[in-house]
């Protein structure tokens, strides 16, 4: 299993002492990462509930039916839009598009420049996101696992 | 429409950058952007960037989850749905709240 609250703790690793470039990238990306696998696990622990840990394949494909380009549409959806979901639910999905656009900064473009604060707050912001989400009903992080994972059918 | 999108209505400039105001708890800016854009998927957004002066304060990163809910909040509520990326540039050696 890939715990979020882990990667949230090798992110202030990262960040302790002294970091390099690359240790400020790598936080980022993992404060991110965090929150992704957040919904992954939430998202296939309705599919296949209780987990079967015999069906590897469908436990595997259930894992990694949440993709990014999908999940920070809905997300930003949540936030702008389809406002019945609780607090800490939407302030989950405005923290996942907005440190999204921090991971592809970190993970793909050199030029931007990342600093220890910067860096740590985009942390913190991840840590207080998963809380946020956790904080709320078991109802509520599965109406939204599902307004995430699935992509709406259309009328047409 | 496209206009519109490379444009931010001064109505909500001013709600941006009272919301600032009311939500940084003290820690002062020694500047600040609102500029509009696309994001990394093309989709047009806001991009605040902030520059902090140096605080004796420690920072408390609830602030940062306080600005972007009102932040969202205001600009829905005025009928602007691009997403407000906002970065905190925080003062090089900024002491934080644990």
């Amino acid at each position: 299993m890939i715990d979020p609250r882990e990667m949230i703790a090798t992110a202030r690793k990262l960040l302790s002492g002294e970091p390099s470039d690359t240790d400020l990238r790598r936080a980022v990306s993992s404060a991110y990462y965090a929150l992704f696998h957040r919904l992954c696990a939430s998202f296939s622990a309705i599919v296949l509930h209780p987990p079967e840990a015999v069906f590897v394949r469908a436990s595997r494909q259930a894992y990694r039916y949440i993709e990014h380009g999908q999940a920070k549409r809905s997300c930003d959806e949540v936030r702008a839009r389809e406002r019945n979901f609780p607090p800490g639910i939407v302030a989950f999905a405005n923290s996942f598009v907005e440190l999204q656009r921090f991971r592809i900064e970190a993970d793909y473009q050199p030029t931007v420049a990342f600093d220890l604060e910067l860096a740590r707050s985009l942390v913190d912001t991840a840590e207080k996101a998963i809380a946020a989400h956790d904080g709320e009903s078991a109802e509520a992080r599965r109406a939204f696992a599902v307004f995430v994972g699935l992509r709406a059918k259309s009328r047409s | 429409m496209i206009t519109m999108l490379r444009e931010i209505r001064p109505e909500v400039r001013a709600a941006i950058e009272a919301t600032l105001k009311s939500k940084l708890n003290g820690h002062e800016l020694a500047s600040w952007s609102i500029e509009p854009g696309e994001d990394h998927d093309g989709d047009a957004a806001i991009f605040i960037e902030l520059h902090y002066k140096l605080s004796e304060r420690p920072f408390d990163s609830a602030i940062l989850g306080a600005v972007a809910s009102e932040l969202s909040d205001k600009l829905v509520g005025m009928g602007e749905f691009r997403f407000p990326y906002t970065r905190h540039r925080l003062h090089k050696g900024q002491k934080f709240k644990e």
